[in-house]
């Protein structure tokens, strides 16, 4: 992978070593090259103060060091692909040291509300997008001469810029498109070993088949799952995905959910028929035990709904095995194919950060140049944020690589942002999750488990 | 101190500026080390406990501003006096019914593991007390293992040991039945044994067993300090082994095994790591203890306030086991 | 062996027959492997076959035994243990200095000291004993913001560096020094601070190793607190073993090993200090 090595105009400093170079006329070209040029007497006193002023602005800028902290939650594949991109900006770049500190995924979010307003966090901050409109007024909006809205929505998917707009301003870029629905990871091998050919699926019916025809049973147990769809996330978006295929709503304008309608009814039912025909557990098979990745790589599910970060992430234990899997696209409900997605991670500066010009300026490198940025994707295995990097040559060398996110780019038109809602986590984790999987065990109905939901979800507003 | 009677007075007055010396040291000693610790102790002990205070009459989160800055109280942390406590009777909304499931559950949890954890480390003390030396040190030192880990490498331990698929217990279960045997032991909601969820009884077995030691050690050492002769003198009488621990060592513990119930409690009372690694409250709450839930309040869902007033009923409850403990204390030690 | 205990038995306890204690030790043997079958389970697993581990029913003991799992993780360059050791030693070495020297000062003052306000400092200190600490450990966390000592391995030495029921043992045992003792020494013009560290101290050390191990053991164990004030480079043992189990949830057999590895080394440590720990469990009843 080439860099296209782009100058940057973020940082005054920068400007100025490179004013030769860049054509850009800034207040700093004018005084270097007044100051190349042989100086008149009659503007002595002029140039002194001139040349002063000049060294005055050189001391002081060179005496303050330009270390850029990011913050980032641990994921193992995202960290190289940044110290990759980091470690060529800095070689761009003298002066600036850019240092990366990692959060697990739920001390993150706990340190981010506490930091944030006793100013205490870092330059940088990689959040996920669906948190950023929750921390937005301590994060700086992004400049205009960097992307401006108008422009970024243009750039971007809907769904992965979405969660980065607040009130109609920008506050940070997107670097990936985060789908958990609406495709299918499959393991080949159980395919072969069952002697079924790909399947594609018209139909949820023909999923089911599949779904029969993979699962393996003994003495009423079921062995390996055909589709392990009861993962947090996964119940989550099922449910909002498949409401808005129906073309409900799960939100209303004025931002009161509503889940105890019939699209959502019908979608659980959906969702049971899995479980009915036996060809999953939920017991055995949920969130907490046999989660859908750890599943599948354990060959304990032959299928299952999950983003493709995951083979990202597991690939390096199981190189073999990452091989047999690819994805599969699901059918939808009603007229057209819909799927509810979060806004994935990007990056967002703090308010309080010093050197908010050269931090816009790194962003601006690792996330709106198209190189740098699909660099990110291809080292991270994640789905572009930007539309011009899932088209054309970009497409081609994705799909070269990683063969199986064709299926899952191709559903990228018809992603949507789950909406600002005020703490999503608590939304799928806590309130819609329980509730489904309550009805998935028999322990609760349809009817109770939407009303319940409802409820909930008004009253965490 | 008794110094000799006899003393002259030229003695007398030196040993009086002695002593006025010695007190301006003990003075100056006091004010260089007390200051300092007291200061050390203030910020880090007496502050947290002020604050703590504080907080549960407020709606506090971090990431709102308040009036001042240092506390960050007031304005959009607003005070809002005991109505936390009100709410935990009255209202209905999710954060009171989990807090209640919560207080349920470690009641519950706590209510088991005393029991089982004294009459099985009786037991066992019983047991291991009557043996030679050298084996004893070595049982003792089996049992006493698991207390020296740290809980996170038993729920690790014991999450692999109960995995449905993988685990141990099922494959050994699955051996005796003769039949592949798949028990979900943390995660099945369905499952109770005498009315109590399977995921806690799993729970609790798993706390027993990382547990057992402790109170193991304090049995063995309160046997081993019984007179030895009344003993003697019921087995001279034709005592049975039974009886000579029901009516004679049973009687004479009684205080040990009033104050290491205590003490057991309090700790069953605060439990988090193992059940925040291996269940994390699940399946369905069923396993959420109060700590956990104080902890999810506080730092997932910013309700800060709430959960101090939580902590406060924690800390009521732990306040009169140990009110109960420090009169056990002094009716011990006048024994 | 069974000479011994025929031997042993007849010297010191003459009540209980032979053949009573062998059923006794044939009773204790299935409660001890019963015991340390999860310690086993685990090391056994450690060394098990990825493919092994994901059999179905499990397996006891390794079909093809491998150390791979091991050298896997001794050589990962994304689990620095050697970092995550010394943190822990760090933490729990230097909070369990700190606790011993405040505990016994401290204690010593409140015992042999007269000063205004005695009583109600002592108050004090009990009620924080009592006091979970669940209950401050949100202005803790805060403290620890203000102070910006957050994410820093001082900021969970510090405030592990005094506790109330350090205090509270260190007055009891101080209360039994004999004041004599001390007024004599101050009569021969010893200063304070000298009779502190040479009289006192000494005469506390019994109290001081009980308390002392106690203190390293539960920090070097500590989960909650660090596991909200640390990030990074500072992670402790614990966290760390937790992390890794989260991130190879698949993968059992690493787990295990991690486990192996982060917890054995500790428990063989103190299996050596067993006499002290237990004679500081019978004193003072702590958890």
């Amino acid at each position: 992978m080439n860099f296209q090595k782009e100058q940057s105009c973020g940082s005054l400093r920068q400007a100025t070593k490179l004013a030769s170079q860049t054509k850009r006329l800034t207040k700093t070209d004018v005084f270097t090259s007044n100051d190349k040029k042989n100086l008149p007497f009659t503007n002595l006193k002029l140039s002194i103060v001139l040349v002063s002023l000049l060294s005055l602005f050189f001391l002081t800028t060179t005496a303050v060091a330009q270390d850029l902290t990011v913050w980032m939650h641990q994921n193992l594949i995202m960290q190289d692909a940044l110290d990759e991109l980091a470690k060529t900006y800095m070689e761009e770049n003298d002066g600036v040291t850019i240092s990366f500190e990692s959060f697990s995924y739920d001390s993150y979010l706990q340190s981010l509300q506490t930091a944030l307003p006793s100013n205490n966090e870092a330059d940088i901050m990689q959040l996920f997008g669906s948190w950023v409109c929750s921390f937005s007024s301590h994060l700086a909006k992004v400049p205009e001469d960097i992307v401006s809205v108008e422009k970024a929505q243009e750039d971007f998917f809907e769904s992965s810029i979405a969660g980065y707009i607040c009130n109609d301003e920008l506050y940070g870029i997107p670097q990936e498109s985060n789908i958990e629905f609406g495709a299918v990871l499959i393991n080949g091998l159980h395919l072969n070993r069952a002697g079924l050919a790909t399947p594609n699926w018209p139909t949820w019916d023909a999923v089911r088949k599949s779904a029969r025809a993979l699962t393996q049973r003994q003495n009423d147990y079921v062995l390996r799952a055909g589709l392990h769809y009861t993962s947090m996330d996964q119940i989550g978006f099922s449910l909002l995905s498949l409401i808005k295929q129906q073309g409900g709503v799960y939100q209303l304008e004025d931002g009161t959910f509503t889940f105890d309608t019939e699209e959502a009814a019908i979608a659980l039912e959906l969702l049971k028929t899995f479980v009915d025909d036996g060809t999953i557990d939920p017991v055995l098979f949920n969130g907490n035990q046999n989660w859908v990745g750890d599943c599948i790589y354990t060959e304990s599910c032959a299928m299952g709904i999950i983003g493709q970060w995951v083979i990202g992430e597991y690939r390096e234990y199981y190189p073999e095995l990452s091989k047999e899997l690819y994805y599969l696209p699901l059918p939808y409900l009603g007229e057209e194919q819909h799927v509810v997605t979060d806004s994935g991670w990007g990056m967002t500066v703090s308010e309080n950060s010093e050197h908010q010009d050269v931090a816009w300026d790194f962003i601006k490198f690792v996330g709106l140049n198209l190189d740098n940025a699909l660099r990110f994707n291809i080292v991270s295995n994640t789905i572009p944020a930007l539309k011009a990097n899932t088209t054309g040559e970009a497409q081609e060398t994705l799909y070269e690589l990683y063969p199986y996110f064709d299926t899952i780019i191709e559903l990228l038109p018809y992603t949507s942002y789950i909406g600002t809602t005020t703490d999503r986590d608590l939304l799928l984790y806590e309130i819609i999750y329980p509730n489904v999987m309550a009805v998935l065990q028999d322990l609760q109905t349809i009817e109770e488990a939407l009303a319940i939901i409802e409820t909930e979800a008004n009253e965490s507003q | 101190m008794s110094l000799s009677a006899h003393i002259n007075p030229q003695d007398f007055k030196e040993t009086l500026v002695k002593r006025r010396l010695r007190n301006a040291g003990q003075k100056r000693f006091l004010l260089q080390a007390l200051a300092p610790l007291f200061i050390y102790f203030a910020v880090f002990s007496l502050l947290p406990i002020i604050w703590a205070l504080t907080l549960m009459f407020f709606e506090y989160s971090p990431r709102r501003d308040g009036y001042d800055a240092l506390l960050g109280l007031g304005k959009d942390n607003p005070f809002v006096g005991l109505s936390h406590f009100k709410a935990m009777f009255q209202s209905s909304s999710k954060e009171v019914s989990s807090f209640h499931l919560s207080l349920k559950n470690s009641l519950l949890f706590s209510s088991l593991v005393l029991p089982l954890n004294i009459a099985l480390s009786l037991c066992l003390a019983l047991l291991i007390e009557s043996i030679p030396k050298r084996l004893r040190v070595l049982f003792r030192t089996l049992f006493f293992l698991p207390v020296l880990s740290s809980s996170v490498a038993v729920a690790i331990m014991w999450g692999f040991l109960l995995h449905p698929q993988h685990g141990l217990v099922n494959s050994l279960l699955s051996t005796f039945n003769g039949e592949l045997t798949i028990i979900s032991w943390l995660s099945d909601p369905r499952l109770s044994f005498l009315g109590v969820p399977v995921a806690m009884l799993t729970v609790v077995v798993a706390y027993l067993w990382q547990d057992l030691g402790y109170n193991l050690i304090i049995f063995t050492a309160a046997l081993q300090a019984l007179p030895k002769q009344f003993m003697e003198a019921a087995q001279i009488d034709g005592a049975t082994p039974w009886q000579c621990f029901r009516f004679i060592k049973l009687p004479l513990l009684y205080p040990t095994i009033a104050l290491t119930s205590i003490f057991t409690l309090i700790s069953a009372f605060q439990v988090f790591d193992l059940i925040e690694v291996l269940t994390n409250g699940g399946p369905f709450d069923q396993t959420k203890v109060l700590v956990l839930d104080i902890y999810q309040n506080a730092f997932r869902f910013e309700r800060m306030g709430f959960a101090s007033a939580e902590s406060f009923v924690l800390f009521m409850i732990v306040f009169l086991l140990s009110v109960m403990q420090l009169r056990l204390l002094r009716q011990r030690w006048n024994y | 062996m069974s000479t011994i205990i025929s031997n042993s038995t007849r010297l010191k306890t003459p009540k209980y027959k032979w053949s009573q204690q062998t059923s006794i030790v044939l009773l204790l043997i299935p409660c001890a492997i019963i015991a340390m079958l999860p310690f086993v389970w685990m090391i056994l697993s450690s060394l098990k076959t990825g493919a092994e581990i994901r059999q179905l029913p499990a397996t006891f003991w390794p079909q093809e035994m491998t150390w791979g799992n091991y050298q896997r993780i001794l050589s990962d360059p994304r689990l620095p243990l050697g970092l995550y050791y010394k943190n822990s030693f760090i933490v729990a070495s230097l909070s369990t200095c700190l606790t011993l020297f405040t505990s016994s000062l401290f204690g010593y003052l409140l015992a042999k000291h007269s000063f205004r306000g005695r009583q109600v400092l002592f108050g004090f200190i009990l009620a924080t004993m009592i006091l979970p600490f669940q209950v401050t450990m949100i202005p803790s966390y805060l403290i620890l913001l203000k102070l910006g000592l957050l994410y820093k391995l001082w900021g969970l030495i510090l405030p592990a560096g005094i506790s109330a029921f350090g205090i509270f043992l260190m007055r009891q045992f101080s209360l039994a020094i004999p004041t004599d003792l001390l007024d004599a020494a101050r009569i021969d013009g010893a200063g304070e601070w000298h009779i502190f560290g040479r009289i006192v101290i000494p005469l506390l050390t019994p109290a001081i190793a009980s308390l002392g191990l106690l203190s390293f053991m539960s920090h070097w164990n500590a989960y909650l607190w660090p596991l909200i004030v640390l990030k990074d480079e500072t992670r402790t043992l614990p966290i760390i073993l937790t992390w890794y189990s989260n991130q190879h949830g698949s993968r059992m057999e690493l787990t295990m090993a991690a486990a192996v590895l982060i917890s054995i080394p500790i428990l063989i440590v103190f299996l050596f200090c067993q006499k002290w720990l237990v004679k500081g469990i019978t004193l003072t009843g702590l958890r």
